[in-house]
């Protein structure tokens, strides 16, 4: 597990990263074992060779080996089994880890130290060889684990009934676009699309034909526009969910402004109080930043009922979090100069503060907020899926009623929103800083 | 105490160790008398701005004591030091102004100490009217009362240091620390900064330290010499002390003086 002097290490901190290495690497060769065990054995192998035993005729061979590895009927996979595999790749990654050329003391001997010698870089160079080989290892069978879990199935991507529905539901989220649907000279947008589609379809049923597929009836829908009533509607719904955004955000702001003091390494350093109060507030906006706005809106919508109120509240507590880590961010950025110089003078914390930092902060925080609206606005649009009110209450209903063309008409509205407000947001941070 | 003490400032085996372990200042003395005008030489990094700073406390010495005008103030109290600090003026090389609030805000933010007992600091009070008239009076002590409504930032870099020594003076020190006041100034404009300090020194008694780089105006402006090297005491007396044996000795054997005046 020694890392060779050759490489660049602070001095004290060597016996660490040793350690530090050689835990890696157990770790990563339990991994390595338990994905081997997990995804080729019980993953690829065994339904393999499952599938040959029960089939008709049962291959005998398959079925002897089935009985070999201790299974009746089904390979059932278990835990205990996948817990001694870890052991046995950590007893390998334990004696890869002593002879300290793994993988494991490869990246916890990476640091900023530059090497100076360049017979040093060459030792170096070679020391690792063996390392980056095992990191090859483990980003393949990652790879291959991934693609297993997921469930990859490109063949599904292409499948024609697949294909097929996809295009219906695009032609009629296209027909509630504004305008697609208007009749021009007897022809109309929606005509083009589908006769664009249509084009797919004779060409899958042309190679069909010789491959004798069966062949797909080609699109013939017809559209009808979303009338002006809904878009009332709808305009209404979106409008909420804007206000609602803005709500969210104002009544964010202060108290944002007052935790960021709080939250802020350099202005809490000096005494205990100051200390867990930091301590406090980072775990507060850490714990309620990392849940996603539309767990609170969920929260909330069983709490004070489904509406905009509860939404509101939901993207409240998401903006109070974020706004406070980067308020104390930028105060923690600040130029000190004017701290030090009215800490000088006697004055007191506060004051300091108030005097010497949020003049530094003002504008930061402006653009900041204006930020947090945009997204605010954004995720505004969605909060409604869960009974958040705005204009996702109503895109979910007309989901379920598979009514595209009033979906495609709500998306063709969000996104003319959002893409204004980002517009807008841009401009106006663009101008203050 | 009937007697008034003689020393503004004492500092007694001064240590100043860093979080990161650099040794800044390796046990420091010396004495401040009253009215003085002591000027601290030495190379960059050899603990100057920090033997400054632990006169005020902006640095926490790690040991030693710090005796302001014969009260101990090493390990006082946030109160008491605030109180103490409200008598101990401080300009800065980078002069350290609220760049984005004007003059008179700057200068009347020398008070801010008076306010150090109410609830919010005096973040809400408004600035008295005696307290507006004196930051006017200061600011024509140093010149620029006809800039008092711009904003800092507007200010040129001898400005702003004026505007930080009107600041100093709306506070009616009895100390002023001077960190490296004119090392970012040109040769005209550090004269007539430094005729400031010196004007503070004689006619309003107030004692000054002062962290400079040149000596020739250590040799014009002060009274008292203090060099510092490697975060100890080499030398103590009075300017015209300096020899060039002294020079090589603080500076170093490569060092050549140059002049300004």
């Amino acid at each position: 597990m020694k890392i060779p002097h050759f490489v660049p290490l602070i001095p004290h901190e060597r016996k660490k990263r040793e350690l530090t290495g050689f835990l890696v690497e157990v770790l990563t060769w339990g991994y390595i074992a338990v994905v081997l065990a997990r995804i080729v054995y019980w993953g690829i192998l065994l339904p393999r060779v499952e599938d040959l035993a029960f089939a008709e005729p049962p291959v005998e061979w398959a079925k002897s080996l089935l009985a070999l590895a201790g299974y009746d009927r089904y390979a059932e996979f278990s835990w205990t089994a996948l817990g001694w595999c870890f052991l046995a790749g950590a007893g390998i990654g334990a004696l890869v880890g002593s002879t300290g050329r793994g993988m494991g003391t490869w990246l916890s001997s990476i640091s900023r130290l530059q090497v100076n010698n360049p017979e040093d870089s060459i030792r170096i160079d070679k020391h690792w060889s063996y390392a980056r080989k095992e990191g090859l290892l483990v980003l393949l069978l990652t790879v291959v684990t991934g693609w297993v879990l997921t469930k990859v199935d490109l063949a599904s991507m292409f499948a024609a009934e697949g294909l097929q529905g996809a295009g219906r539901m695009l032609l009629q989220i296209s027909c509630g676009l504004p305008g697609v649907g208007a009749n021009v000279g007897g022809v109309s947008l929606f005509d083009g699309i589908q006769g664009f589609l249509n084009l797919g379809v004779s060409a899958y049923n042309g190679i069909g034909g010789a491959l004798s597929w069966s062949p797909l009836s080609p699109f013939g829908q017809g559209c009808v526009p979303t009338d002006a009533e809904y878009y009332g509607l709808a305009l209404t719904r979106l409008s909420e969910s804007i206000y609602l955004a803005f709500m969210a955000t104002f009544f964010s702001v202060p108290i944002a402004f007052i935790l960021a003091f709080f939250a802020a390494r350099n202005l809490t350093r000096h005494s205990r109080i100051m200390r867990a109060a930091y301590l406090i507030v980072r775990v507060y906006i850490n714990v309620t930043r990392s849940i996603e706005p539309i767990i609170w809106a969920i929260l909330f919508a069983v709490w004070i009922g489904i509406g905009p109120f509860a939404g509101s509240i939901a993207l409240m507590i998401h903006s109070i979090a974020s706004l406070v880590k980067q308020y104390s961010e930028a105060i923690e950025g600040v130029d000190d100069g004017p701290m030090e110089a009215l800490a000088a003078t006697g004055a007191n914390r506060i004051a300091t503060a108030w005097y010497a930092v949020v003049p530094q902060v003002v504008l930061p925080y402006l653009a900041f907020t204006i930020y947090r609206w945009d997204i605010n606005v954004r995720m505004a649009t969605i909060i409604g899926l869960v009974g958040g009110g705005g204009i996702g209450g109503l895109l979910i209903q007309e989901q379920g009623l598979a009514n595209w063309s009033k979906v495609g008409t709500i998306a063709f509205l969000i996104f003319v929103v959002v893409w204004s407000m980002d517009f807008l947001s841009a401009r106006v941070r663009e101008a203050i800083q | 105490m009937n007697t008034a003490p003689a020393n503004m400032v004492e500092l007694h085996d001064i240590v100043k160790v860093y979080p990161n372990g650099t040794r800044a200042l390796k046990g420091v003395s010396f004495n401040v008398k009253k009215g003085s005008f002591l000027a601290v030489i030495g190379l960059s990094g050899s603990g100057k701005s920090t033997m400054l700073r632990c006169v005020n406390r902006l640095h926490q010495p790690t040991s030693g004591k710090v005796i302001f005008d014969g009260n101990d103030i090493t390990h006082v109290g946030e109160d008491e030091l605030r109180h103490a600090r409200q008598h101990i003026g401080m300009v800065f090389q980078q002069f350290n102004l609220i760049k984005r609030r004007d003059v008179l805000t700057n200068v009347l933010a020398g008070r801010l100490g008076e306010w150090g007992a109410l609830p919010f600091g005096g973040v809400f009070s408004r600035w008295p009217k005696e307290w507006v008239e004196e930051a006017y009076a200061a600011l024509n002590m140093v010149g620029i009362a006809d800039k008092a409504l711009v904003r800092a930032d507007g200010l040129s870099g001898g400005q702003q240091q004026r505007v930080a020594i009107a600041r100093t003076i709306m506070q009616k020190p009895k100390l002023l620390l001077a960190d490296e006041p004119v090392a970012s100034l040109d040769p005209s404009t550090s004269n007539s900064v430094m005729n400031y300090l010196k004007m503070l020194n004689e006619e309003h008694g107030v004692t000054v330290v002062c962290n400079l780089h040149f000596l020739s105006l250590v040799r014009d402006y002060s009274t008292d010499v203090v060099a510092l090297r490697g975060g100890e005491k080499v030398f103590e007396g009075k300017p015209t002390d300096i020899t060039p044996q002294w020079f090589k000795d603080i500076y170093g054997e490569q060092a050549k003086e140059v002049e300004i005046h």
